[in-house]
């Protein structure tokens, strides 16, 4: 589980992936690159295996462990929004459009497998917070809300601090309001 | 933005210790006044350069002067005015360190000082 901070919006969260390591190699990578021992090895929990029974599959879409996701790492005091500046201004007029999609699962990327899924996060924090505390609250609060409405296992949750949101500053207070 | 906690996301998952609990026994301790994540601001209006702020940040709250993390605990605190510091540091530590069991370091942060309960100053 990694923490990138900076500038690199697509590079360092969506664009290249190294392998994951799946307990049951149900889901693969999606590049060439490949990481000896990616993430770390998560003991096995309850309710990983639910999905999976006897008497049939029970299968989890993306756009849900998004929004999982995307609700339960904005909730997380210190938080200010997700999402990359790019993604944020192109949100910022979606929002205008009636009908539109939700916003909620804005710079989430999830890869989601059988049992496991994986999140990376583009997050902008407020001013003042420790980053290293705040990723491991989001982190925490992430695992625990997928697992704990999915039964899938997080393997991990990449987080790339995007920016720092700083107040007085009117155009971020105007798509503050969505 | 979301309506409620979203579900199973409770803290005590993935924090060693309870911060809630932390903060009850440093703010219980004789001569401490409050629990701040960051130290009174002298104000020159832009404010100065802060360190981080000492805070845990939990879902829809934070919980200010306490930082839990995996390798310790961290409190910062706005003492009353007129005792020896490292006595008052000590007890602090010893109060947190009975809340949050098995924790291998305890740093105590003096944000400020602030006039005593008794007006001195």
């Amino acid at each position: 589980m990694t923490t990138t901070t900076g500038g690199g919006s697509a590079a360092g969260s969506t664009g290249t992936r190294t392998s994951r390591q799946t307990a049951g190699g149900t889901w693969s990578a999606d590049s060439a690159t490949s990481a000896g021992g990616g993430g770390t090895a998560v003991a096995e929990r309850h309710g990983a295996t639910d999905l999976l029974t006897s008497r049939g599959r029970t299968s989890i879409s993306d756009a849900v462990v998004r929004k999982i996701a995307g609700v339960a790492a904005r909730e997380v005091d210190g938080v200010h929004t997700l999402g990359t500046g790019g993604g944020r201004a192109i949100n910022s007029m979606k929002a205008r459009i009636p009908g539109a999609s939700s916003s909620v699962a804005r710079g989430v990327a999830v890869e989601v497998g059988e049992r496991q899924a994986a999140v990376d996060l583009d997050v902008v924090c407020d001013y003042g917070v420790s980053i290293v505390d705040l990723s491991q609250s989001i982190r925490g609060n992430v695992v625990s809300s997928v697992e704990g409405m999915t039964g899938l296992e997080v393997t991990e949750v990449n987080i790339a601090v995007d920016d720092v949101y700083i107040g007085e500053d009117g155009e971020e207070e105007s798509r503050r309001v969505e | 933005m979301s309506p409620a906690r979203t579900g199973g996301g409770d803290h005590a998952t993935w924090l060693p210790w309870d911060p809630d609990e932390v903060a009850r026994a440093a703010l219980a301790c004789a001569g401490v006044a409050r629990l701040v994540a960051t130290p009174a601001p002298v104000r020159p209006h832009p404010a100065p350069a802060a360190a981080a702020e000492v805070a845990t940040y939990l879902p829809g709250r934070r919980v200010e002067g306490v930082r839990v993390r995996p390798d310790g605990i961290a409190v910062q605190v706005e003492c009353h005015f007129g005792e020896r510091l490292a006595g008052l540091a000590e007890r602090v530590r010893e109060a947190v360190l009975a809340a949050a069991p098995g924790c291998p370091r305890v740093d105590v942060l003096i944000g400020d000082l602030v006039p005593g309960p008794d007006g001195s100053s």
